[in-house]
């Protein structure tokens, strides 16, 4: 028996919103609660035992990759596990079936028996063995099952449309079901007709490859139709549109119902948001899967270091006398806090110093900032519990728009003492000696 | 020597400091800002001071008790039914202002320099006229009423030409006069006011002269001014008595001009300075940093916090990691809680402050 996993990567043309993040670092590779995003997607994978292939797909130049396969491959002989990693990268934007479709000789060899297809922009606690557990008990109830689908039951759907910066229309697949058992999809549809949405992840097993297959020559048909009234770009596969919209019709497709978190990381505030929901995963399960996370309150009398959990810290970090630090915070190699700092609800990259005294709030410092002391580095943040008034109220909800919230920093930023930015993003390689309102720095 | 300070009303530009204690008494560089001009008055030779106000609050009679003890002055309370502008208080104060032929200053409580009384009393008396109106140089003239001189006689002044279009000279009218006591005599018992009404008769009379005021002037009677006038008194001070100031010595002294009450207390890793003025008992923890503000008396400066271009009022609390800046002005007795900022907003008494306070405005 062999499972192999599919995660959609994406590519550098595609993730803008993610500026200033993306200019660094690809927004699958942007470090969440310390860990890159696809590396959380990984490590849960992992746990599945029948895990023996891990293929990346997506259209980002093969060497942005190369040093997390490698690390990954490393682990996986620490750690004795018998797992292959390899990326393939697509000629183009293949749409999120294309190059499932483009691979599937690769994908198909050595003749596994399930694959799971992830998008890798979605943050939420990645249930695999749980899904993987449900399609094994449908099979053993004698059920015809060959796809099920990561369906996520939203208790509050206003609400939860607002956190996901969809106003208008409800931008998210949306999943009917009858005791598990799909029996439509709609790609965001106009009218909310289910509350159980797309979550992005999948498990098929190979008559996905079929399917694949027959909306390909669909596809080819339209592109040659002439009285066709639009351009239709035939490599072009939708795995919403293509396949799952036709899926229910078999009667074959479930879906694994998820009440827990799940967000969608679009901008760089939804990354901010993901480090919360991911480090309140941990605390409120109590998990603790790196020593350098920090799950209880420390209040060490004899270094003067105040954590509010949960957050995490990186080993190599220095964290200087009278801090105060939490919750939601994340802190990587070698950040060095000065004595005095406070930060909150913020992700600190590698390499920065924070310096004496300074303020933190509500935002993403990239790699190798430099932060002068007493300056106040500050993002507003969400306040949800205006957004929950509002709803109440039915007042027009604006949404949370992609800038405004928070304060990134792009790499070595230098932030001189006494300085206040609020709201805003500085691009990479800037001087800041002044204030820095709601603005955007080139 | 007589003297007239114009108090006036309720100092409602002052606010939200004047809600809480009468613009008077409201602390200058640790000293109410009437105790600078009682002081300098009885240094200057002057034993009786009249007061003119609208109001008489009992907090303010008890004060001025306490400084006529002090500078061995006697101060008296000349209370207006209704406001009579810049002139009516003295034709109200005749009787007592009147006693003897002795000059009388006139000066507005609003107005903060280095008090020139004693020299204004001689050139009054060597020019021989009836009122000398002491003149400050002002960067922009078109804003105010500038003196005009007669081409002739210096000092004598020809004519006042309000908001000049053309520049025409650039000395104003500092608030601050020496009169004889005839000049009273032109004024009626009506609300009427020194500059528009009395000195124009004077100035056809060819009786009014101007003075040239040195140093630094200041209207304080806004927190804006209040904050620029402070910078100017610390500076002056720097230069005249500096043994008055807190040592620069001090390790967490940034820059000088600074005046902390021996009684407040600063913790380590502080940076304090320039211009910045502490009350007693204040208490500012560690790692502030504090510049070109007021803090006055029994405030609390938590750990980390900075604080720039604001005043703190009485019995006030400014949380750890707060910043606050933009001419912030908190009332007595606020809380502005840990981690919050506030720019520019003007705080009524007794409030607490929980959410960040972005643009200018005021929180009641």
């Amino acid at each position: 028996m062999s499972t192999k996993a599919i995660v959609l990567v994406g590519g550098d043309t595609r993730g803008t919103r993610f500026r200033p993040l993306s200019l660094d670092t690809p927004k699958i590779l942007f470090p969440i609660a310390g860990k890159p995003l696809l590396g959380h997607i990984l490590d849960s994978l992992i746990l599945l035992p029948s895990l023996t292939e891990i293929i990346l797909i997506g259209f980002y130049d093969k060497a942005v990759f190369e040093g997390f396969i490698s690390d990954y491959n490393a682990k996986f002989q620490l750690e004795e596990r018998n797992i292959e990693i390899k990326y393939l990268k697509e000629f183009k934007a293949l749409g999120t079936a294309g190059g499932l479709y483009h691979y599937r000789k690769e994908i198909l060899k050595g003749g596994p028996d399930e694959f799971f297809v992830v998008h890798g922009d979605v943050i939420t606690g990645f249930p695999f063995t749980e899904i993987f557990k449900f399609y094994q008990s449908l099979k053993s109830a004698k059920k015809n099952v060959e796809a099920i689908l990561f369906g996520v039951k939203i208790n509050n759907y206003e609400y939860f449309k607002v956190l996901n910066n969809s106003t208008d229309r409800h931008s998210f697949g949306t999943i009917v079901s009858a005791d598990t058992k799909v029996v439509h999809y709609v790609e965001k549809p106009e009218q909310k007709i289910s509350n159980i949405i797309n979550g992005g992840i999948y498990l098929f097993d190979n008559k996905l490859f079929k399917r694949l297959s027959n909306a390909k020559i669909t596809k080819i048909n339209i592109a040659n139709d002439i009285s066709h009234p639009e351009l239709v770009d035939e490599d072009v596969i939708s795995l919403e549109q293509d396949v799952l919209q036709k899926l229910p019709d078999d009667g074959t497709t479930y879906v694994y119902e998820y009440k827990g978190f799940w967000k969608q990381i679009k901008t760089p505030a939804d990354a901010l948001i993901g480090n919360e929901l991911f480090l309140e995963n941990l605390f409120q399960k109590r998990l603790v899967p790196d020593k350098a996370i920090k799950l209880t309150a420390e209040s060490g009398a004899e270094n003067g270091i105040t954590i509010v959990p949960p957050v995490y810290i990186s080993p190599s970090a220095k964290i200087a006398e009278n801090t105060r630090i939490g919750p939601y915070v994340a802190i990587g190699n070698n950040v060095s806090v000065e004595t005095g700092s406070r930060i909150s609800n913020s992700i600190i990259l590698r390499d920065s110093t924070i310096g004496a005294h300074s303020v933190i709030l509500n935002s993403i410092l990239s790699n190798n900032c430099t932060i002068g002391s007493w300056a106040r580095i500050e993002g507003t943040g969400l306040d949800s519990k205006k957004i929950a008034e509002s709803i109440e109220s039915q007042a027009n909800i604006i949404g949370i728009k992609g800038t405004g919230n928070i304060t990134i920093l792009g790499s070595n930023t230098e932030v001189a003492e006494d300085s206040y930015i609020l709201n805003s993003y500085i691009l990479p390689n800037k001087s800041i000696k002044f204030d820095v309102r709601y603005e955007i720095i080139m | 020597m007589k003297a007239l300070i114009l108090v006036g009303g309720y100092g409602t530009r002052l606010r939200p400091l004047t809600l809480s204690v009468p613009k008077p008494l409201v602390e200058f560089a640790n000293k109410p800002m009437i105790f600078h001009q009682v002081k300098a008055l009885a240094e200057a030779g002057v034993t009786d001071i009249v007061l003119a106000v609208n109001y008489k609050p009992e907090v303010m009679v008890g004060a001025l008790r306490e400084y006529e003890k002090e500078c061995g002055v006697n101060i008296t309370f000349s209370v207006e039914e209704e406001p009579l502008g810049t002139a009516g208080p003295l034709k109200l104060a005749e009787s007592v202002l009147t006693k003897n032929d002795e000059p009388i200053f006139v000066l507005n409580s609003d107005v903060i320099c280095d008090y020139p009384f004693k020299d204004l009393a001689a050139f009054h008396k060597a020019h021989g006229a009836e009122a000398t109106i002491v003149a400050t140089k002002v960067d922009e003239p078109s804003k105010y009423g500038v003196i005009v001189h007669d081409r002739d006689i210096p000092n004598l002044i020809d004519r006042f030409v309000e908001k000049p279009v053309e520049f025409v000279g650039n000395r104003i009218n500092a608030g601050i006069y020496i009169i004889n006591p005839s000049v009273i005599s032109l004024i009626e018992m009506r609300p009427t006011s020194i500059e528009k009404e009395t000195f124009p008769l004077l100035v056809e009379k060819k009786q009014l002269y101007s003075y040239d005021l040195e140093g630094y002037w200041m209207d304080v009677g806004q927190p804006k001014d209040f904050l620029s006038g402070t910078c100017l008194y610390l500076s002056s001070l720097a230069k005249k008595e500096r043994s008055a100031l807190t040592p620069t010595s001090e390790p967490f002294i940034n820059g000088g001009n600074v005046l902390i009450d021996p009684t407040a207390k600063v913790g380590k890793d502080c940076k304090i300075g320039p211009n910045v003025v502490i009350g007693p008992n204040c208490v500012i923890g560690d790692g502030v940093r504090i510049q070109r503000s007021v803090i006055l008396k029994n405030s609390n400066i938590k750990d980390h916090a900075w604080v720039k271009s604001t005043i703190v009022g009485w019995n006030s609390t400014v949380g750890k990691w707060a910043r606050l800046e933009g001419v912030t002005v908190l009332g007595e007795d606020v809380t502005v809680k840990d981690e919050i900022y506030v720019n520019g907003g003007k705080v009524l008494p007794h409030k607490s402050i929980s959410a960040n306070v972005d643009t200018p405005q005021i929180i009641m």
